[in-house]
Order: structure tokens, then sequence, then C-alpha cells
């Protein structure tokens, strides 16, 4: 067989390749509808956007937030890419404003790409709010029937649609599941980018490290949260499960009525873990099948109940007001270092109630844990060393 | 040579290896092939014999999605394991409105039925478009219409209709009752066409082929 190259997901080997009637095709990225050898992928034909207005933000950035994100614009109009490694809660989204103002501005294409469908609703909100005028189009699934805005906010997956169609690329949250370790989404982004990129983590994974390291981008750090406050670093506790669920139900007393985020390794601890809480507290709780996501996160934010149980799916990029934070069963392996940091961004992370409380409980102490709040103390160290 | 990866998650299949990927070349590593649900009964409705092989699950729909929306044409051989139940009969299978086929450029039965060497012909045509998802029930019971047997078609009264999947089985209840056929094959039926039916099920004890179970051929 001679050698076949799939040109929109990279694909060189054999075993991703079927002929069909003497035509050879890519079955590695196949779930993006078919691509033939010799097929051509033109850029996909968006309009122009239209932007004169001004940036809105309910909050002043800080001026740390302020010469990042100068940094990052510097940087991206001199046609590097940016690496942006910023703690949670510490403003990455806010940071890309400029960039994104300054390249609308300029005429040029810009896309917000992002793992989770979830957080890409979110942040197609927080980016409405903050472009008032500006059509911003929230792609991914369920919302397919527009594709096209002056800017737009899509999953990763649904890059496919767009080969060659963007200026400035901003890939949120790269290091988080299903878009890290996934070659064909990778692909698709590269493919789609025909200018910059600007990544945002709070979790860089040792790829991004090395992109650095060998200079294709530019690392641009900020790990201070815009109230000044440090990271919350989580208390732990060990012992069998019946204790760590007494301790849980002990700690959402004490906090007398405050939201709480209880997460728990898998979708049945959910359903059981929820159950149980539900004797005691006004609680809920999701996970990737749950078919209301949107509804009973809505309702949290609204205060409708005081407990939401879930698993790693609320682990990132979502701002849920004033909540703590609570990790049942902390040591089962699906709770890595890199989420357990993001997990315990969740709280503090509002002006008015920075101090938010993070517990965690397992049966035993492992590595991811002791990583996560050594990470987590580095980072505090860097923002206020004389409290180290 | 290289190593077989599965159809479905393009895993090696020696990561997920059991007993019939041993045995057999199958196409499916064992964690995928564990998501599916055999039948392989035999259930009568309105006096057509109808073989049930899968259920319709969520893993199998999106198999059957790649395959006709993808054009995914490699997994045509997984839909149907073992093909023996064909082999004896004529078999006919029912139609794609005319420009879904032109724009997939194959008949999605027929080509599941030829990677296991099996030929056949299409005795009917759709005479409008519809698809079945977009249809209310009541209108999915209805087929008066909508389907007809071509001018001049020979259909042979012991053959075989088969059908990729069974929602309401009103399709296929309409091309046998315009043909004759008293027979079918379906790859994969709706669990609520499964449950509404469950008192037309028998397994069979009758000696032709046709009536045993296809790991008993």
């Amino acid at each position: 067989m001679r050698e076949l190259k799939c040109i929109r997901c990279g694909n060189q080997d054999p075993r991703f390749f079927h002929e069909d009637r003497g035509i050879w095709y890519c079955r590695k990225c196949i779930g993006f509808s078919r691509m033939d050898a010799g097929q051509t992928l033109g850029p996909a034909v968006l309009k122009l956007p239209v932007w004169k207005g001004e940036i809105h933000l309910d909050f002043p950035l800080t001026s740390l937030q302020k010469s990042a994100s100068a940094s990052a614009l510097s940087a991206l109009q001199s046609g590097k890419d940016v690496f942006v490694y910023a703690a949670a809660g510490a403003g990455k989204t806010e940071m890309t404003l400029a960039s994104i103002d300054w390249f609308l501005k300029q005429g040029k294409k810009v896309c917000f790409a992002i793992s989770r469908r979830q957080v890409v609703l979110e942040i197609a909100e927080r980016l409405r709010s903050a472009f008032p005028g500006l059509q911003v189009v929230e792609v991914c699934q369920h919302h397919t029937d527009v594709i096209d805005g002056d800017l737009i906010v899509c999953t990763t997956h649904q890059l496919y649609r767009y080969p060659g169609a963007f200026d400035l690329l901003i890939l949120d949250e790269l290091d988080a599941f299903p878009y890290a370790d996934d070659e064909v989404l990778h692909s698709l982004a590269y493919t789609a980018c025909r200018g910059v990129k600007m990544m945002l983590s709070a979790t860089p994974d040792a790829e991004i490290m090395h992109m650095v390291e060998t200079g294709q981008a530019e690392m641009i750090t900020l790990f201070q949260r815009p109230h000044g406050k440090k990271l919350p670093v989580p208390i732990c506790r060990f012992g069998p499960l019946a204790f760590q669920l007494v301790w849980c139900i002990r700690a959402i007393s004490r906090f007398q009525g405050r939201q709480v985020l209880v997460f728990v390794p898998r979708k049945k601890d959910v359903l059981w873990v929820c159950s149980l809480l539900s004797l005691f507290f006004s609680c809920k709780g999701v996970h990737s099948g749950t078919d209301a996501k949107d509804d009973i996160l809505s309702a949290f934010r609204a205060g409708k109940f005081q407990v939401l149980v879930s698993t790693t799916l609320l682990e990132r990029g979502i701002t849920i007001g004033s909540v703590q934070v609570i990790v049942l069963m902390a040591s089962h392996p699906v709770f890595t270092c890199a989420s357990l940091v993001q997990i315990f961004g969740r709280a503090g992370r509002k002006f008015t109630d920075p101090e938010g409380e993070c517990l965690c409980f397992a049966k035993k102490s492992v590595p991811s844990l002791t990583s996560c709040i050594e990470q987590l103390q580095c980072m505090n160290r860097s923002v206020c060393p004389a409290d180290s | 040579m290289h190593e077989p990866v599965c159809l479905s998650c393009g895993q090696l299949i020696r990561d997920h290896l059991d007993l019939e990927n041993l045995l057999f070349s199958a196409p499916l590593c064992a964690g995928c092939r564990s998501q599916l649900k055999p039948v392989n009964r035999h259930f009568h409705v309105e006096g057509v014999d109808i073989l049930v092989l899968q259920e319709y699950t969520p893993f199998l729909e999106r198999l059957f999605f790649q395959y006709k929306e993808g054009l995914d044409v490699a997994l045509a051989p997984l839909f149907l394991e073992k093909a023996a139940c064909f082999k004896k009969y004529p078999v006919y299978i029912l139609p794609s409105w005319w420009e879904k086929s032109l724009q997939r450029g194959f008949e999605p039965m027929e080509r599941i039925l030829a990677a296991h060497g099996i030929l056949c012909s299409c005795p009917f045509v759709k005479l409008v478009p519809y698809k079945q998802s977009s249809l209310s029930g009541a209108a999915r019971r209805s087929m008066q219409g909508r389907l007809a047997l071509k001018d001049l078609a020979s259909v042979q009264p012991e053959g075989i209709l088969a059908d990729d999947v069974l929602t309401t089985g009103s399709t296929l209840l309409e091309a046998c009752r315009l043909s004759g056929l008293k027979k079918a094959v379906v790859l994969a039926a709706h669990p609520d066409w499964l449950k509404e039916n469950e008192s037309g099920f028998k397994i069979c004890p009758a000696p032709n082929v046709f009536r045993k179970l296809p790991f008993q051929i």
C-alpha cells in the first residue's frame, strides 16, 4: 500500500485507512465525517467580524491582570503563540479579552475552544456580557443550528467545522479530557488555526511545558486571584469511607446553609451519595449522563438547593458564586493532581467570599493529593512570599 | 502485516482479548462487543416470522449512524457476524429513498450482506421520502401508500426479507404484505418493539436452517 496521510487529522497509520471501491478514507477521524484520500480541505467560509465597541467588565482588572493581558497581546501581535499559566480563579478568561478585542477590531476571526460543552455555554455567556452587541455564538452539542458569528465559542470537537478559519484560536484547559491525549482533536485545532494560538491552563502537562521550553510558545503566569487572597489549600482527613461520610455530613452542617460542591469519583457514587445527603440537606447530583445538567446547574447557581454532588464533570471552567468544596474518596485514581488543583480552584473565587473552604476526605494519602497541595502552596508562595 | 484494531474504538484487539477474538478474527474487541446485546429470537407478528439478531442499543445506534451517515463502510461486516441464516434463501431488502442512496453511494443493507458474500435484490420502491425518526408513532404505523412493489418484480415466497433496524415494524410488515414473504431477519430491533412483542416470541423447534438460532447452525 502506498503511503497515505489524512490532511485533516494527520493520520498515517495504515490500520486506520480503509478502501472503499478504490478510494481510501481515514477512519481515525471518521467521527467528524468521512475524509477521502485526495479530497481537499478548503478553508471554512465565515463572515468577517464587526466590532467597534468597548469591553465591559463588572470589576476592573487588577494591575497584575492588566500587565499579563498586555504581555499576552504583545506576544500574539508579534506572531508568537502564548501559553497563559494561571491559577484557577485568577481570571484567565478576563486575560483573553484584550487580545480578542484587538483581533476583532482588525476584522480578524477569533474562536474560543474548550473541551467541555458545559463550559462552552458559560464562557459564551461571559463573553456576551464582556462584548455587548457582539454576536457571540456557542457551537456544541444541541447548539449547532448557527455555526458562524462575530465570535465563536465551541468545544474542541466542533473545530472540525472550521479548517483554516481562525486568526486567533484560544484553547482553554488544554490538559483536560478529552482534548488532552487525543491526537485527532490536537490536529483539528492545528488545522483550524491559520494565525496564532493562545493556550490557557491552571495545570499544564509535560507537553505544554515542552512547547514553552523549546520556544514554541511564550509563557505568561498569573497565580494571584483578583481579590488578592491566597488560593484555598485543602484540609485533609484520612479514614474509611464510613468515617468520610460522617465528616462530610458534619462539615456541611457546619457551613450553615452555605452552598457546597461535593466531588465523588464515579457516576454511581453520585447516586448513592446524593441519596444519603438528601436525608439531611437539599441536595442534587450531576454527572455526564444526567439529562438536565444545565437546569440543575442553573438551579444551584440560583441557590435553590444547598449541596451539589458531582463527578469530575464540574472540576473545570465552572464559576459558582460562593461555594465550599468537599472531595470524597480522594485517593481514587480518577482524582489526579491536575484534577484536584482544578476542583479546589472552585472555592473562594468571589470578591464577596474570597475565603472558600476546601476539605478532602480519603482512605489514605496518595501522591496526587500531596503534589496538589504542594502546587497550591507553591502558587501561594509565588504571590505572597512573606507568608511562606 | 499490521496488528488488527477494533473497528469501533480503534484499540489493539490483543489488548482486550476474549475467546471469540482468539478463535475467530472478530472485528470488535471484547470491550466493545460486550456492549452488544444479542437477541437471536424469532417473533411471530401478523403471520410473519421475524428473526431478531440484536437489540438496538445506544452503542449499536452509534455504529449504525457512523456507517450510514458517516459512510464508514468498514463497519459493514460487523452488523452481521453470523450470516448462515441467509445462505439457502433468496434475500430481499427494503429500499432507501433514492436521493439518500445517491448521496451515500451505497445501499447500507446490501453492503452488509455483500460483506458476507450474500447477494440480494430490492423488489420494492419507496414512493415518498420519510425518515422513521421524524414521524409520529401513528404515522410510523400507517405505511399505506409509502411503499410499493416494483413493476415486474419477482419475489419467491420462500425468500427472506432483510432489514437493518426495526423500530415499529410497520415498513417490514407492509413489505411482507405486498410481496407475500413470510420470513424476515432484522439485524437490530428497538427495545420498545422487543418489549411490545414479547408475547409473540418463540424459539422454533423446526429442523430447517431458518428456524434455528444462528449459533446452532
